[in-house]
């Protein structure tokens, strides 16, 4: 028999199951593989037992017992399949329909739903109730994001309870009670939070849906592909929704060391950006002036004779937002055919960086005892899911300190802290390494930063060498260092090849900038959509939106992570073959035919990248 | 061949072969060639049935002139169908698409607003098309309709003369029923 | 900032007076509506930032009780209970003929103002004198039409009660920092059949 230990052994339909103390018989129950229907609980969520739909029999308490919220006890006896249970769940399914409109045919969580499958599973099938039903609001917008249908809503509190414990803006409240209860933000003020996409997917009934997907497709019909979020550098993981190879919806695709199951608004609502809506025009060239449709052929035979011209007073830039063996390829481009060192991915501003800024992983936050986030909602704006993971680690006793100043962070932990964290973004990352080493220095414990770079692989351009004065896997160029961005246009650079993968991360000209391109000789642009840039273009090669390739992302915490062809858009050159095509045109004679193959090579220069191909993997420069 | 050929054969599992061109005629089973009285005899009971059937009621039609009766429940074309304040009952719920057992439906629905009302609700079928070469009137869609907007009406002359032409649009699925369909369906008295 | 700067003071007084500020959050309504007349959301918004809540939470309170008003009312209210007890001894016909007598319907205000008659109510805890009657705060029992006309009367000419909140009245009519501890409690219980259940 179990002595005082920290297992609790209970039996849950005749079978035994040992599992931690505090566990509830929910997840005992999961853990056996029995299915207990829920509304309310949520694994990320206190328990709250609201809905009721968990009802099971425990032996020796006289009523069913809620199992969402009952700790295991030593020799619990647990039934779920009793007449009992049965009939309670019947009840309350009866209940909890008997003022839904079942308007499942015309709701976009149909098909989805957990109501819809756990009335199939353990409803009644009929009604007994046969009177006019409570009537409500329909399609109330809570904000320009989420629409609210609170006839729909079964009042299980996750939405509320989210904005509570998960976000902790609480923005969503229960207003009045009894029959009348609905869910509304305060004086109907439009909901301001940047997580509330979230809430439209922990719904468990069709009452809070996107305003984005209404009516865009039912699920069943939906193509899903894996991908990651292109919103910014953490990294979260999706899932490209599609219907008639057109982009329906982002959907969170859960990684506990990421993303926690959620994403933030600007990511999850950023795809009409992605969204081959029209054609975006064809390869050009400029001949007297005007751009003039032509041939993938023969536009990068175009771009191909120009940069040669130019040679090693050839620049580069590619976005932050193209995948790793793009950016390889850019390099190579630049370093091997042109024989140019002037390569960047960067916007204004110089931020340096080191593989020591990915010290401290994401998920590793709720580890550590203090975290000193420097620049405060600066960083939460850079990559806002982040707030999510600290607002967590604050309800598990990490202490969270939102400094300006270095001085302020300082003074913030004290000298007993063990494991401590610094959060900044790229542009303060100067302050952050002060702080660290100031930090080292007073406090006892570990310190380890992490940086919050600027796109979505701004981390893999930085790896693989999109910059002047390193190269892939931060190799120093002894003499042979590149000018940056800023100094091009006082460098003698004639032609200038401008990669623009992500609507998102943009090439951003300044004035000084445009002017300056005007005046050069070459200026090539490969983008998706058409940009400003391409008035100033000599050649423009159209490739493709992130959804319609694939290869690999490096996020900030250095997680190199695939992503898939969720669009199809054959018709488009994919930008790694435009790549290879034009450094081909010069003589370069590279073989790649998938992107695989290109990683490969890749894993080579940077073998830090091995490890993580092909799968999903984790490189942590570093790390041994 | 009579049983008794094979039995004569001796070999009644091997089948008989085939005459060749010179082999001429067998003789008769009874030996002689039947008399001319028979065959008169013959000739007449073969008349008398053409006769007599030239003379009884035809059970053919002269189709495409007149036309056999349908059943009621007969399933030819589809209509959709729209309420007596012309609004369409369709609200887009692509559940006759997704009941489909070929995938001859495709639906795209939108949201109704109150400057453009096409349906009673929030949400209206967009684009509504049938693939009518695929369709196989099996009458799944009307099954799956939760505000019997479709309806297999009765007509199932339906040829034309190219591909394009069988995607029938909403625009001709909205056509009017045909009068008798339409009281048909309005004696059943609707939601 | 329309709450004047003595009602913000009471609300400051009973957040300190609570381990949690979310305690206070129906005294410091109470202070709003006897100030405004009724909970305004600007009301609510403010309660929310002297008390360093959600605004959401204390709308989810506010709109949880009954006896919040949500719009501006009568001079007096007149809730009558309609519940099984008062039902059993005819509240419901005398709630009729109070909507007559009055000329308007359940949740209304009569034109000049003075009386907002309600039976929204749950259970007044006064069934031993029921059909019965909740003026303001206080309670009118063993109702029949002829009583009902003669409160009417009365209600038309009184003035409003006065705005003191029934349990945070507590608190000394001008406060002062140094008053905030030790709650008195008013001489208590002299007003007969007080109504008890307000917070």
């Amino acid at each position: 028999m179990a002595v005082a230990t920290d297992q609790v052994t209970l039996q849950v339909d005749g079978v035994s199951v040992t599992v931690p103390k505090g566990t509830l018989i929910l997840d005992a129950a999961k853990k056996l593989g029995i299915d207990i229907p829920i509304f309310c609980s949520h694994p990320k969520m206190e328990p709250v037992a609201v809905c009721r739909m968990c009802l099971i029999e425990v032996e020796k308490m006289p009523k069913l017992q809620p199992a969402c919220a009952i700790p295991v006890a030593e020799g619990m006896v647990v039934r779920t399949l009793t007449d009992k249970v049965k009939q309670y769940q019947q009840g309350v399914l009866e209940f909890l329909l008997i003022n839904h409109p079942l308007d499942c045919p015309i709701c976009d969580k149909g098909g989805e739903c957990p109501l819809q499958d756990q009335t199939f599973q353990y409803g009644p099938g009929a009604s007994r109730y046969d009177f006019q039903k409570a009537h409500f609001d329909k399609a109330v917008p809570l904000s320009d994001k989420i629409v609210l249908d609170r006839e729909r809503c079964i009042l299980c509190w996750r939405c509320t309870r989210f904005t509570e414990e998960i976000s902790g803006e609480r923005e969503l409240a229960l207003i009045k009670r009894g029959v009348h209860t609905i869910i509304g933000t305060f004086n109907d003020e439009p909901a301001q939070s940047v997580y509330q996409g979230n809430w439209t997917e922990i719904c468990p009934v069709g009452a809070l849906t996107s305003r984005q997907y209404r009516f865009i497709s039912r699920p069943w019909d939906l193509d899903r592909t894996p991908s990651v979020c292109p919103g910014c550098a953490m990294g979260c993981n999706i899932q490209i929704d599609s219907r008639h190879n057109k982009i329906g919806r982002f959907q969170s695709r859960e990684n506990l060391e990421v993303d926690d199951g959620w994403l933030c608004d600007q990511g999850r609502y950023s795809f009409p950006y992605f969204q081959r809506d029209q054609e975006f025009g064809s390869p050009s060239i400029r001949r007297d002036g005007q751009l003039a449709a032509v041939s993938y052929p023969e536009a990068v035979a175009e771009a191909a004779a120009r940069l040669q011209r130019a040679g090693s007073s050839a620049a580069g830039w590619a976005s932050p937002g193209a995948t790793n063996e793009e950016l390889f390829l850019f390099q190579r481009l630049f370093r091997e055919t042109l024989k140019s060192p002037h390569l960047d991915h960067r916007q204004q501003g110089i931020h340096e960086t080191d593989p020591e800024d990915i010290g401290l992983p994401i998920a590793d936050i709720e580890r550590c005892d203090h975290v000193v986030v420097l620049g405060g909602q600066e960083v939460i704006d850079a990559a806002p899911v982040l707030h999510l993971r600290l607002h967590k680690s604050q309800r598990h006793g990490v202490a969270v300190h939102r400094v300006d100043e270095v001085k302020a962070g300082l003074a913030a932990v004290p000298a007993e802290a063990t494991v401590v964290g610094v959060l900044a973004t790229a542009a303060r990352r100067a302050d952050a390494i002060t702080l660290q080493n100031q930090l080292v220095s007073k406090v006892k414990g570990s310190v380890r930063r992490l940086i919050v770079v600027r796109g979505p692989n701004g981390r893999g351009a930085k790896d693989l060498g999109i910059l002047p004065h390193l190269g892939p896997g931060y190799a120093v160029l002894n003499g042979r260092a590149g000018r940056p961005r800023a100094e091009w246009p006082k460098a003698g650079i004639r032609a200038l090849y401008i990669y623009d993968a992500s609507p998102l991360q943009e090439f951003g000209a300044t004035e000084a900038e445009l002017d300056w391109l005007r005046s050069l000789d070459t200026v090539i642009v490969q983008r998706f959509k058409p940009s400003v840039l391409d008035e100033y273009a000599h050649v423009v090669l159209p490739g493709r939106a992130f959804p319609e390739k694939d290869g690999t992302m490096t996020s900030m915490e250095g997680r190199v992570q695939r992503i898939a062809t969720g669009i199809d858009a054959a018709h488009v050159w994919d930008d790694w073959r435009i790549l290879q095509a034009v450094a081909n045109a010069m003589g370069a004679g590279w073989p790649y035919r998938t992107s695989e193959s290109i990683f490969a090579d890749l894993a080579k220069a940077v073998p830090a990248y091995a490890a993580a191909a092909p799968a999903q993997g984790r490189v942590l420069w570093g790390e041994r | 061949m009579s049983d008794e050929d094979r039995e004569v054969d001796g070999k009644p599992d091997q089948p008989t072969p085939l005459r060749g061109p010179d082999e001429g005629v067998p003789p008769h089973p009874e030996g002689k060639r039947p008399s001319v009285a028979a065959d008169i005899t013959a000739l007449a009971t073969g008349l008398k049935t053409t006769l007599g059937e030239f003379f009884s009621p035809a059970v053919t039609l002269e189709y495409p002139e007149d036309k056999s009766p349908r059943s009621e429940r007969y399933r030819g074309r589809h209509y959709l169908r729209r309420y007596e304040n012309g609004l369409e009952r369709c609200i887009g719920c692509e559940l006759c698409a997704a009941a489909c057992p070929v995938g001859c439906i495709l639906v795209i629905a939108a949201e109704n607003t109150d400057e453009n009302r096409v349906s009673p609700g929030e949400r209206y079928a967009k684009t509504y098309e049938i693939n009518m070469l695929r369709c196989i009137f099996c009458g799944y869609c009307e099954d799956a309709c939760p505000v019997q907007a479709i309806v297999l009406g009765p007509e199932y002359e339906l040829s034309d003369t190219s591909r394009e032409k069988f995607i029938y649009t909403k625009e001709k699925l909205l056509e009017p029923l045909p009068p008798d369909v339409q009281a048909r369906l309005d004696s059943k008295g609707p939601k | 900032m329309s709450l004047s700067q003595a009602t913000v003071e009471k609300i400051q007084d009973y957040a300190r007076r609570y381990p949690s500020a979310q305690s206070a959050i129906l005294p410091a309504l109470w202070a709003v509506q006897h100030e405004v007349g009724y909970v305004t959301s600007d009301g609510m918004r403010e309660v929310a930032q002297h008390l360093g809540l959600p605004a959401s939470l204390v709308e989810a309170t506010s709109s949880f009780y009954s006896m919040y008003l949500t719009r501006p009312e009568g001079r007096h209210d007149a809730v009558m209970c309609v519940n099984v007890a008062c039902a059993l001894r005819g509240a419901e016909e005398l709630f009729a003929y109070c909507e007559q007598r009055l000329g308007i319907r359940d949740g209304q205000t009569t034109s000049d103002g003075a009386i907002t008659l309600r039976s929204t109510i749950e259970c007044l805890g006064a069934c031993g004198g029921a059909p019965m009657m909740q003026i303001d705060h206080r309670f009118e029992e063993d109702l029949t039409p002829e009583r009902v006309n003669a409160i009417f009367e009365r209600l038309r000419t009184e003035p409003a009660p006065s705005p003191e909140p029934p349990r945070p009245a507590a608190v000394p009519p001008t406060p002062t920092p140094a008053a905030k501890a030790a709650p008195k409690r008013p001489a208590g219980g002299s007003r007969p059949r007080e109504k008890k259940a307000d917070t």
